[in-house]
């Protein structure tokens, strides 16, 4: 295909292969030099998407911790865990001489 | 040949000259011109308010995000069977729906922050026109706890009560606008600033109240009141030597969650809304004052008129009929003799004892940071009639804030310095302190050695006098125990029926860690406060002081080395 294309041009425009060389080298140089300098943006915004996307995720994930929290929070009410302790585990309060103090050094 | 070379040549350099120009020698021109392009939106995030944790750090008040429904008239199709679908799922008026909905408006909300189970019926629905809005919702996880300390915010954010509306400033969200680059379909590619709270304005609040004191009081403070079917109860517990505030119990309670179904007396602080006439538990003041001034020694006689004292015309009596003879002052507030308090009182005169009821802080506000804060009534020393003097000296023609009572107590039992009661502790942000709240001390009322006298006294009380229903074992407990008549405005006259039953006091007395006030209004069946109020006191005593770790002299205690 390349070589086509290549015998194509030469004929059409009766140019030296050392001159097509040339030409060719400085096409691809320009071609290069340009996306060296869009292919940083490209990526850039690539990037970008990427990163919002994350940062929606985050969101998401703080928000659904931020709910858990919550809840349990509400769980650790001390009227509900009094409630439960006793109508559900059937705790009761010990009496004075049931209780020892344990200090941790 | 070469011609369409150099034409290739020129072209390649023309470009690359070209975006040498635009990147580099026009960038700033054209950066700035591409920032005032609409493809540059705003992203506004809503930093809702800020959080109040109890001292340890349980959060109290905090945030919720919920969705609101709104509608665009214009774009409902079917107004009817819309408005009906609207109204059954959100539990609205039907006639009000369909109003919104027929109207011309733009835009028109059908219901703030709605339920979880509501949004999803109705996104289920898929009604057009109907759309839904993120916002945040005031959420109370511990629910009734501290509710009328806290208080509550409305429907848009704004504090209407308690700490919520006394710290609005501190606490407000605020909706922060950030610049964003989006493409052209309006998805965001990238920030153009930084979203930093440190740099924005409200706070989170850390209060000096502790979750378990105050579940401690609220539960037993509610469980009398049901006990004696009385009309409310309040107690407050407070660290006498920083004016900390532990703990406020209001009773009943209400769920700040829901705050408009319960009534706006229910949602009251009465600690330092309300004012009463203190009764006996403003004894020790008396005491304080005339040991204080040098007047008087603990064991100094006071003849009690053998029950029966005749002030300006009236007869003034003792309770239950009780006919003391010659008293000393330790044991006329052991036995709460009216008649030696008024003998104490006359002894010391009405302007010194003027002055130090105004040095203990009564007559004024406490400057606690809280709405609706009472300063009590105290007449003015020019205006006190022949029987005034007679009447405070046991509590009676003053009224007083239970704040106010716990303050002047709490200088008597810390060796006589009047604290600042304070309610918050600390104002934060990412979890880091940015402003401490320190104790603030007022004036000194009383010395230490006068001070260390009413100590002796107090404990006399509970070992002795009235209190002993407030003793604890293993702990030296001071306090005073009150049974004030209720004042019937419509008669003009004490109530013969109606009482408030209160103890005041302080634990362990010598080294005070608490204290504290119970006050539950016109119990039924006994009304007597070392009776009523006093258990109340000494559960919470008991239990608070296991949660702060001050264990009792009766306690057996094991030190574990972790080692």
């Amino acid at each position: 295909m390349f070589e086509k294309s290549r015998r194509l041009i030469r004929g059409r425009f009766h140019i030296a292969q050392k001159d097509f060389q040339m030409i060719f080298l400085a096409s691809v140089l320009v071609m290069l030099a340009a996306l060296a300098l869009v292919w940083p943006n490209v990526r850039k915004v690539k990037l970008s998407y990427d990163y919002q996307a994350l940062i929606a995720e985050r969101e998401k994930l703080s928000n659904e911790n931020h709910l858990l929290r919550l809840e349990r929070e509400s769980l650790q009410s001390l009227y509900r865990i009094q409630q439960l302790a006793k109508n559900e585990v059937g705790m009761i309060e010990p009496t004075k001489g049931q209780v020892t103090t344990i200090f941790l050094k | 040949m070469i011609f369409v070379s150099g034409l290739l040549l020129l072209f390649a350099v023309s470009l690359i000259a070209r975006l040498a120009n635009l990147q580099i020698a026009q960038h700033k021109t054209l950066l700035a011109k591409s920032e005032k392009q609409p493809h540059h939106g705003n992203l506004k995030t809503y930093l809702g308010r800020g959080t109040i944790f109890d001292r340890n750090g349980n959060e109290l008040a905090t945030n919720l995000m919920v969705e609101s429904v709104f509608v665009v008239p214009q774009e409902v199709r079917d107004r009817k069977y819309t408005s009906k679908v609207l109204a059954s799922a959100l539990g609205q008026n039907y006639d009000r729906v369909y109003k919104e909905v027929s109207s011309n408006k733009q835009f028109a909300w059908i219901k703030r922050k709605a339920s979880t189970d509501e949004i999803i019926h109705l996104k289920k629905a898929a009604l057009s026109g109907v759309r839904f809005r993120s916002e945040q919702k005031r959420f109370y996880p511990k629910r009734e706890l501290a509710a009328n300390v806290i208080g509550f915010v409305g429907t848009d954010d704004y504090g209407l009560a308690g700490i919520e509306q006394t710290y609005q400033g501190k606490l407000k969200g605020m909706v922060y606008s950030q610049p964003i680059e989006q493409d052209g379909r309006g998805r965001n590619i990238q920030n153009l600033g930084s979203l930093s709270r440190s740099n924005l304005g409200n706070y989170d609040l850390m209060l000096t109240l502790d979750e378990v004191i105050q579940f401690t009081a609220e539960y037993h403070l509610t469980k009398q009141v049901e006990r004696y079917k009385a009309d409310s109860g309040m107690a407050v517990v407070m660290n006498p030597n920083s004016g900390e505030i532990y703990a406020m119990a209001n009773v009943p309670q209400f769920n700040p969650n829901n705050y408009n179904k319960f009534t706006p007396e229910t949602r009251k602080n009465n600690t330092v809304v309300s004012s009463y006439e203190p009764g006996s538990i403003f004894k020790p003041i008396v005491a304080a004052a005339a040991l204080d001034n040098g007047i008087a020694q603990p064991h100094d006689k006071f003849f009690c008129e053998n029950g029966s004292f005749k002030i300006g015309g009236k007869n003034i009596g003792e309770a239950s009929n009780h006919k003391y003879g010659s008293l000393s002052m330790q044991e006329i507030i052991a036995k709460s003799s009216n008649i030696g308090a008024i003998k104490i009182a006359q002894k010391l005169g009405k302007d010194s004892f003027y002055e130090y009821i105004r040095k203990f802080g009564f007559g004024e506000k406490t400057n606690i940071r809280l709405p609706g804060v009472s300063s009590g009534l105290l007449g003015k020393r020019k205006n006190w009639n022949e029987r005034s003097l007679a009447s405070i000296s046991f509590g009676q023609e003053i009224a007083v804030t239970p704040l106010q009572m716990v303050v002047a107590l709490s200088a008597i039992a810390n060796g006589g310095t009047l604290m600042e009661p304070h309610i918050a502790k600390a104002l934060m942000r990412d979890g880091k302190i940015i402003k401490e709240i320190k104790p603030k001390k007022i004036r000194r009322v009383i010395s230490e050695k006068t001070s260390r006298q009413m100590m002796e006294i107090l404990k006399f009380v509970v070992e002795n006098g009235t209190g002993k229903k407030a003793a604890i074992d293993g702990f030296e407990v001071a306090g005073k125990t009150g049974t004030a008549q209720k004042y019937i405005t419509e008669t003009q006259s004490y109530s013969k029926t109606e009482f408030i039953s209160s103890f005041i006091g302080y634990a362990p007395a010598d080294n005070p860690r608490l204290a504290i006030l119970v006050m539950i209004d016109n119990p039924k069946g006994r009304h007597w406060g070392g009776v009523v109020a006093a258990p109340v006191f000494v559960k919470i005593v008991e239990k608070s002081l296991r949660h702060l770790n001050v264990t009792s002299r009766k306690e057996r205690i094991f030190i574990l080395d972790r080692a």
